[in-house]
């Protein structure tokens, strides 16, 4: 072969390799986000799925609070209170109602948990506070109608892994 | 090498260079997207939620928006405990940044002798509440950064 036969071959293997190289790393990068992308999706159908919930749980009568009848943008929490009893009562319509959520509460920052609902730190409205499916939160209002007071609180539900 | 050999494989790299290029800035591009998006749906509902829930809030016998309303108003006393008072449920409800601002008639930050109604940093992309409106006085704002 000649001098030039050999350069050109060179260079042509030269090409190949590189362009092998490129092609790799494009599939990885490829896969990869093909890959994030599907996370992405998968995070945000259980985004808009959760949020949906946060909203019907927000507007259900059984937890709004009302005066003479006419609904507000808050919780009550007398309501609240004694929720965990009514749904564990009628477990079937909320079992519908919440789908495949795991658990929901709300709690209520700086409060020291005494028995009395208005110092409660927690409401618990449905299934288990603790395990292993993300968190989904959204601050509320809380009225406390025997003290006619608002308060903050964190309503969260933790959703399937 | 000759001429020609050497122009060909500068012509090479910068192909390869160039694709690279476009490779990552279509790839950072697409990232940066879905971030976005993402982040809109999940803070949206709670950005308006959290703005009510703070105006509604009752700090001893008043509810925030009151207190704000009479800070407008001038009275010191109010303004102070309003100030007070709004760190500590901000930064109580939210575990990510947030900006919020109390703004007067002529879109000025609300102040007092002890302070500004104004808290956390303004960000660059945020979901943004509507506004709460204290009639004939100014407008509370509040974002989510993202």
């Amino acid at each position: 072969m000649t001098n030039k036969g050999q350069l050109e071959t060179g260079i042509t293997l030269m090409v190949i390799v590189i362009f092998m190289v490129i092609l790799i790393a494009s599939l990885i990068l490829y896969f990869r986000f093909t890959y994030t992308q599907i996370e992405e999706n998968k995070a945000t159908i259980l985004d808009q799925k959760y949020n949906s919930l946060l909203s019907v749980i927000i507007g259900l009568p059984e937890f709004r609070c009302s005066k003479t009848g006419i609904e507000s943008e808050c919780l009550d929490a007398a309501k609240l209170s004694v929720s965990n009893e009514v749904i564990e009562r009628n477990k079937e319509h909320y079992q519908s109602v919440f789908g495949e959520a795991e658990g929901i509460w709300i709690e209520i920052p700086g409060e020291n948990g005494n028995d009395n609902y208005y110092n409660s730190q927690i409401f618990r409205l449905f299934g288990e506070k603790n395990g292993k499916g993300a968190i989904y939160a959204v601050p509320v209002s809380l009225f406390y109608p025997d003290y006619d007071t608002y308060k903050i609180g964190i309503l969260r539900i933790r959703g399937q892994i | 090498m000759d001429k020609k050999g050497q122009s060909e494989i500068i012509g090479l790299a910068i192909v390869v260079v160039l694709l690279i290029f476009a490779l990552v800035f279509f790839v950072t591009i697409k990232n940066n997207e879905n971030e976005i998006d993402s982040k809109l749906i999940r803070t949206n509902l709670r950005a308006n939620s959290a703005l009510n829930a703070i105006m509604k809030v009752n700090v001893n016998d008043k509810q925030m928006n009151e207190l704000i309303e009479e800070c407008f108003i001038g009275k010191q006393e109010e303004c102070d405990m309003a100030l007070t008072s709004l760190e500590l449920h901000l930064d109580n409800i939210f575990e990510e940044k947030y900006y919020f601002r109390v703004l007067d008639g002529s879109d000025q930050i609300l102040g007092s002798q002890n302070g500004r109604f104004e808290f956390g940093k303004n960000c660059k992309v945020s979901i943004s509440a509507s506004p709460y409106v204290f009639r004939g006085f100014g407008k509370a704002e509040l974002k989510i950064c993202t």
